[in-house]
């Protein structure tokens, strides 16, 4: 379990030490640290290691780039960002990019160990600040990450037995908007295109959809 | 009582009579004293009463007496003046001027003895006066003397001199001298301001133009002399020239017009200073205009006012000439011949002693005709005889001097003629200045409008350099606040940033729990200013994802309702556009949030062919948009504006009070 092998990037070099220092510690295998992007990108193409811990900002490329670039070259090794910033659009991000892992910095000491054992066994971890950030509350609403908040707040109201024109009159849009944001939801649930498909949906996940 | 009545009455008849008595007394002093000096202070008051009188007779004879006792008495100065005064009436009203000249020769003598220079002209003046009635010449020669004696100042005098002296060169058809003395006179005249004899200046020219034949020039000038002696309301003169002007159209043979004259000149006859001369020379004209037309009635009632008038004035030869050719006209006409003749023979007889050569001539013409009608063909020849060889005489005299005369005129004229060709050239180079001063007057102006075009066009560019560099400025003050809010924001990043995590993983390491906190807060403050400064995401997801995200904050955060179609913009713009792309909807929303009040957006981003479309519309309140691009302190879209021409883009705002706002932006590719 431990022997799997890390490399690690920041272009902060005591960060970087502390980082190395508390895996160390813990026993895991550092093959080789990186103190900007491209050397760090240079080191996966080279020992292709299981797990990548990657800064965001860095010279030379991003951990994103390194990221983008793993993707495209179909190497296997799992990215953990570890970033000082906190955005939903990261995660979003991170998500497209296939990146197992979104750590902040100021909680890495505390959740990198879990962070890692989960990337290893194929689950993406998440900063619990992050899921704060983005209201999610438990892993069983997790489809609903995909809704933009007003398309959730439509959502709620199909779910409470509104009509289109209650829903627009409610929110102060046109009935043509409401039944745009329906056809968008339809489409990020996956649901089949069917009348009343939102609905009946929407009534069995009613306890999750009240936030 | 009855004492008191003879009183009254005696006091009534001696006051009627003390006039006369004085004149008595003063009589009867002069005739009764031994002493000289009081008989001459007698004589010198019965004068003054005769003179008052107009008791000429008694005037001359006691004048007479006086100059012989002041000569007496070595008073040459009194007796100089009692001369003078007393000649002219000898001359004109006793009709002798043979006894003038006598009377003032008697002065002459002691002529040495005068201070003044006036009594010493005066003296040669009046013998003048009385020489012309019989010797032309030799008054010529005493007014000759007159003009010498008189001194510099004594204009009025030497005017005198100069239009007698003019009258007697006319009169002897020296028509050029003449009309020198004429013109000398009337320049003195001016100098004395003395309008009235200016008048008698003029008309003597006038005379002149009429005896040379210039009839016409004369009528014409007599016409001006006319208008200008009424407005001098100089009445007394009226009658006269009226007069004159009616013979001259008689010469025209303009009968009409030569009757309206007389009857012009009849109405003011009256204010005339001669009236019975005046009403003796209308009423004898009238008479033989009615004659010409035969109208013997009229003449006759004329002939008769002229007679009533006549022996008022008996010594006056002049008004009986008059006189008798209108006598002689009525006659003929009606068929009195005898009688015709005789008024014809003492008419010549009347002429005689006048010099009117020309009266002369046409007198014995008509006698001539009158006694061809009586059928004495012998006396008819006579007077024809006279007539031709008096006319042929005074003709040839007359007909040099007028020749002189025309060409004195004639250089006169050529005179004024070049005098108005000098005038002609000088308004030719009157006119060529202002030509030139109107050129510089219009260079001027072109000058000046040049100046102010150059001052407008200059102050134009100052403006639009002015406002370009004002908006330079704005755009450069945004381009550094972006540059200065990233510096800051990745120096709170990378510096306190990083310290603080260090520490934070120290806390950790030694389980110190309530400093974690602390340190946690502290790092999420970094954070969020960090990220508030600088959108982070810009470099590191692209535009896309930063608006996304930025949108995704705004519609968690707040209440608003956000539908969004925002296509992939990534890779359009560069990192400077791409803030300011960013800025534009993060302060749109900004905006929307703090002012609008709406419930509902709506943002589009969509990439057209050559521009990037992005279009922001809210259901809020709105506004007057044109009341508040105008007002700075809406810094939020003074900085959309600023923003999107730093893009090269343009804005369109539609906004109407609770209608909403739409916010249009088009930035080309």
């Amino acid at each position: 379990m431990k022997s799997k092998t890390i490399i690690t990037a920041d272009d902060h070099p005591i960060l970087l030490k502390g980082l190395n220092d508390f895996l160390l510690e813990k026993g895991y295998t550092i093959i080789e640290s990186a103190s900007n992007g491209k050397k760090a990108f240079e080191l996966i193409e080279k020992h292709h290691p299981d797990i990548a811990i990657l800064d965001i900002q860095m010279p030379g490329l991003s951990g994103l780039e390194i990221a983008k670039l793993c993707n495209n070259q179909k190497i296997k090794t799992k990215i953990i960002i570890i970033t000082f910033h906190k955005e939903a659009s990261l995660y979003f991000e991170a998500k497209e990019l296939n990146i197992y892992g979104y750590l902040l910095k100021d909680f890495a000491i505390e959740e990198i160990e879990n962070c890692i054992s989960s990337v290893l066994e194929n689950r993406p971890y998440f900063s619990k600040k992050i899921k704060d950030l983005l209201q999610l509350k438990s892993d069983s609403n997790q489809f609903l990450i995909d809704l933009t908040p007003s398309e959730r707040k439509i959502l709620k109201l199909i779910a409470s037995d509104k009509t289109n024109k209650e829903i627009a009159d409610l929110l102060f849009i046109s009935p043509r908007t409401v039944e745009k944001h329906r056809s968008n939801i339809i489409q990020k649930l996956n649901l089949e295109p069917k009348t009343n498909a939102l609905l009946i949906w929407a009534k069995e996940n009613q306890e999750h959809i009240k936030l | 009582m009855s004492k008191f009545l003879f009183v009254v009455i005696f006091l009534i008849i001696s006051l009627s009579t003390w006039a006369q008595n004085d004149f008595d007394h003063y009589k009867q002093i002069v005739e009764t004293t031994n002493d000289k000096h009081l008989k001459l202070a007698a004589l010198d008051s019965v004068l003054g009463i005769t003179w008052k009188e107009r008791n000429f007779n008694d005037f001359i004879d006691y004048s007479l007496i006086y100059v012989d006792l002041a000569e007496s008495l070595g008073e040459y100065d009194q007796m100089a003046k009692k001369v003078m005064n007393a000649s002219h009436h000898i001359t004109t009203f006793r009709n002798d001027p043979q006894l003038a000249v006598q009377l003032i020769d008697k002065a002459i003598v002691y002529e040495s003895k005068f201070k003044d220079s006036l009594l010493r002209g005066g003296l040669y003046l009046r013998r003048g006066r009385a020489y012309v009635r019989f010797d032309t010449q030799k008054a010529i020669n005493d007014y000759d003397k007159a003009l010498e004696v008189f001194d510099e100042q004594d204009d009025a005098y030497k005017a005198d001199a100069y239009l007698f002296r003019g009258q007697a060169y006319s009169n002897q058809g020296l028509f050029v001298q003449a009309s020198d003395d004429y013109k000398k006179a009337y320049d003195y005249y001016e100098k004395a301001n003395i309008p009235e004899y200016m008048l008698h200046a003029r008309s003597g020219e006038i005379i002149m133009y009429s005896k040379n034949g210039f009839i016409e020039k004369g009528i014409e000038q007599r016409e001006a002399l006319i208008q200008d002696i009424k407005k001098l309301n100089l009445y007394q003169y009226l009658s006269i020239h009226l007069y004159n002007q009616s013979i001259d159209y008689k010469k025209l043979n303009n009968d009409k017009k030569r009757y309206e004259l007389l009857i012009e000149a009849l109405t003011f006859a009256d204010s005339s200073n001669n009236p019975t001369f005046s009403y003796t020379a209308i009423y004898s004209s009238l008479s033989e205009h009615f004659s010409l037309n035969n109208n013997l009635e009229n003449a006759r009632k004329f002939l008769s006012k002229t007679e009533e008038y006549l022996p008022k004035i008996p010594n006056d030869r002049y008004a009986n000439s008059i006189y008798l050719m209108a006598a002689i006209k009525y006659h003929i006409k009606s068929n009195n011949l005898i009688l015709a003749k005789e008024k014809a023979v003492e008419r010549l007889e009347v002429l005689e002693n006048l010099g009117l050569d020309e009266e002369t001539i046409n007198t014995h013409q008509i006698l001539s005709e009158i006694y061809l009608k009586l059928g004495d063909k012998e006396m008819a020849f006579n007077h024809l005889n006279l007539h031709t060889t008096l006319k042929d005489s005074i003709f040839n005299q007359s007909k040099t001097n007028a020749l002189i005369y025309y060409q004195t005129l004639y250089e006169t004229e050529r005179k004024q003629k070049e005098l108005s060709e000098n005038r002609s050239s000088i308004a030719l180079l009157e006119e060529k200045n202002s030509s030139l001063r109107r050129q510089y007057v219009f260079g001027g102006i072109t000058v000046t409008l040049g100046f102010v075009l150059l001052f407008l066009y200059k102050n134009q560019r100052d403006l639009k350099l002015k406002k370009e560099l004002n908006e330079k400025y704005t755009q450069d003050l945004l381009i550094a606040q972006e540059d200065e809010r990233k510096r800051v924001s990745k120096d709170l990043h990378d510096g306190i940033g990083q310290s603080l995590l260090l520490i934070k993983n120290k806390v950790v390491l030694n389980k110190d729990d309530s400093t974690k906190s602390l340190v946690e807060n502290a790092i999420e403050e970094v954070r969020s200013i960090s990220r508030a400064l600088h959108p982070f995401q810009l470099q590191e997801l692209g535009i896309t994802k930063a608006i996304q995200n930025i949108i995704y904050q705004i519609d968690e955060s707040s209440e608003l309702f956000i539908t969004s179609e925002i296509e992939n913009i990534d890779g359009l713009f560069n990192l400077q556009q791409e803030v300011n792309i960013f800025r534009i909807v993060q302060e749109s929303f900004n905006n929307i949030l703090k002012h609008s009040e709406a419930t509902g957006v709506k943002i589009e981003i969509r990439k057209m062919e050559k521009h990037l479309h992005l279009l922001i519309k809210d259901n809020g309140k709105g506004f007057d948009f044109s009341e508040k691009s105008n007002d700075f302190k809406s810094i939020g879209l003074k900085t959309l504006k600023e923003r999107t021409r730093l893009l090269k883009g343009t804005i369109k705002i539609e906004s109407q009070t609770k209608k909403g706002t739409t916010l249009e932006f088009k930035i080309p590719l």
